[in-house]
């Protein structure tokens, strides 16, 4: 079937049925961001339609009431913490499998395809207790790591699901032709410096996906975060949404605010990187 | 294209494993650590008494009987959990490959309302939990204003026992478009000379989707089967935020229930059962996925 010989009224139905289907995909989106701009007032009178006039009121109020700052602080150093380091870990370990035969080469590649069936509620328990005992390690040692209603436990948590991580840049290096490193090995550069200057910047297309893809999944969290942190200075956005909105549940439009808040970064990185998400995400399960 | 290790002189086997092993070292050191280690103590727990202080009992199989006997919101927590995934998957699967074949179309516009559809899957979180919230209150939602035109009673969305977890469906498939573009990439690479050669022996449009793009399809409909079902089995943030299990245990999703017994009621050792139960189930029903493929998802490669 070619578009262009179909009938007109059935290129319009199509052009209809999309966007309807853009609208009501939209629609959620929109509300949200339509009523945290708009003035209380105006939510009042007309809560569906557009505002009027742009008023920032709201958004600097729930910034402010919600303590964003410290939201925004919190979730920004875990997710790019741990984006880091589950990318230095993936991108080494992807290396050592992709490249050298060693003994536990397929018994670990086969672990990690069944790893990321293993649903990680079977580790909330276990890995909140493993940090409370860590913890008392540390402090028995006088050593200044803290992991009892720390970031740090969060990470430490992060970085190890790596598992996807290393699959896909594993499945990168592989496409790659050997003959660049033996060159560069002829050059006399040492393995790791291989790894650094010559692997990670052909790989970088997929370690950039694999970045943007853990950086939102890492943001949106909830469950980890709920576990391990228990003082209301440590709140990542999501927890901090969800005291927020049990607190303020009368006042629509602030409440709304503090969504957008929450919302937008993702979107905007989404927009910004949206043909390397797709195409990462392509790639994945064509390799399945 | 890779030497065989075997065929290495045994100077080069010894460099392989150490550069080897010092490469996935790190990763190895998380594992033993973060992994390994709390998985292996959760597997101990399940035969314990334990609220997370001092004192730990040792209790046998008790929890294992408690499960199987006496647990009602356990087997109604499955069977939450199992609704759930089945209409989230199954519906997200026609609706995804319904879209794909109409953005697979080469007309205007087609990758800017590919983009458009994945956005909601890329902001799912706490926040677009709470804008639904929204959609499906009860006066002013979305959803009952839309029914108010049509002349339709007003739905207790979010607040009824029968609506509440079909508002939880809902609430999934807006996410459709993560299946979407998958979808669209399966159907991207099946070789139009296929489709071409069908047709000129003179099938049907009908013909063709039936005998040439579902069976091309089948692997990556299998892979959305297959993610998608854990996926759904596993979810919790939207339960835990909004109804915490109610109306009447209607949302009281497995992991839900799960969480509630470790956290709320602090019971470790019966929550360890759970989660390995859990792990057993989705392990279980993928190796049966698996099984049941061989019958219906066709691989190219198989038959050249």
């Amino acid at each position: 079937m070619v578009f262009r010989e179909l009938s007109l009224p059935v290129r319009l139905l199509f052009y209809l049925f999309l966007v309807v289907a853009a609208i009501s995909i939209l629609y959620p989106l929109t509300w949200m961001s339509f009523t945290s701009l708009k003035t209380n007032e105006e939510v009042m009178l007309s809560p569906f339609g557009l505002p009027t006039r742009i008023s920032f009121e709201n958004i600097a109020e729930a910034w402010q009431t919600g303590n964003f700052t410290r939201l925004y602080t919190n979730s920004i150093l875990i997710a790019v913490v741990s984006v880091i380091g589950i990318i230095a870990i993936s991108t080494t370990a992807a290396y050592g499998l992709a490249r050298y035969h060693f003994t536990a080469n397929r018994p670990l590649f086969l672990y990690f395809l069944v790893g990321m069936a293993v649903p990680t509620q079977a580790l909330m328990v276990p890995s909140f207790k493993l940090m409370a005992i860590l913890d008392s390690w540390a402090s028995a040692l006088h050593l200044p790591i803290p992991l009892l209603n720390s970031p740090l436990a969060v990470i430490l948590t992060y970085m190890s699901w790596s598992s996807l991580a290393i699959i896909f840049i594993r499945a990168y290096f592989m496409s790659i032709p050997p003959e660049l490193e033996d060159a560069a090995r002829v050059d006399g550069a040492r393995e790791l410096q291989i790894l650094r200057h010559v692997m990670v910047p052909l790989a970088m297309p997929a370690i950039a996906t694999m970045t943007i893809f853990y950086f939102v999944f890492f943001w949106n969290d909830f469950l980890w975060p709920l576990i391990y942190l228990h003082k209301h200075t440590l709140r990542t956005i999501p927890l901090g949404i969800m005291h927020f909105e049990g607190k303020y549940v009368s006042l629509w439009s602030l409440q709304v605010a503090a969504l957008s808040l929450a919302a937008w970064p993702p979107i905007v990185i989404y927009v910004l990187f949206h043909r390397r998400i797709q195409r990462g995400l392509t790639e994945g399960a064509l390799k399945f | 294209m890779r030497p065989s290790r075997f065929r290495l002189p045994p100077g080069e086997a010894w460099r392989e494993n150490f550069y080897g092993y010092l490469f996935i070292s790190p990763w190895i050191l998380g594992f033993v650590i973060f992994l390994a280690g709390p998985l292996l103590v959760s597997l101990g727990l399940m035969f314990t008494e334990y609220a997370g202080f001092k004192k730990i009992t040792y209790v046998g199989l008790a929890n294992f009987e408690e499960l199987i006997k006496f647990d009602i919101r356990f087997i109604g927590s499955l069977r939450v959990s199992a609704v759930f995934a089945f209409w989230t998957v199954s519906l997200a699967i026609i609706i995804s490959l319904a879209m794909a074949l109409l953005l697979n179309q080469r007309f205007r516009g087609h990758t800017f309302f590919r983009g458009l559809f994945y956005l909601p899957a890329a902001v799912s979180g706490v926040a677009m939990t709470f804008v639904w919230a929204a959609m499906f209150e009860k006066d002013y939602g979305m959803f009952n204003q839309i029914l108010r035109i049509f002349d339709f009673d007003r739905v207790a969305w979010l607040t009824s026992i029968e609506w509440a977890l079909p508002s939880y469906i809902i609430m999934r498939l807006y996410g459709v478009g993560h299946y979407m573009v998958i979808m669209l990439a399966g159907l991207q690479s099946i070789p139009d000379d296929l489709h071409e050669a069908a047709k000129v022996d003179g099938a049907s449009g009908l013909a063709l989707f039936r005998h040439i793009t579902l069976p091309l399809l089948s692997p990556t409909i299998f892979f959305l089967m297959i993610v998608g079902m854990i996926g759904s089995l596993q979810v919790f943030t939207e339960g835990f935020m909004l109804t915490q299990g109610g109306p009447a245990r209607s949302t009281l999703f497995y992991v839900l229930y799960l969480y509630i017994v470790a956290f709320t009621e602090r019971r470790f050792g019966y929550a360890s059962v759970l989660a390995w139960l859990l792990f057993l189930i989705i392990m279980s029903l993928t190796l049966l996925q698996f099984w049941l493929a061989r019958r219906w998802v066709h691989y190219e490669s198989q038959e050249a």
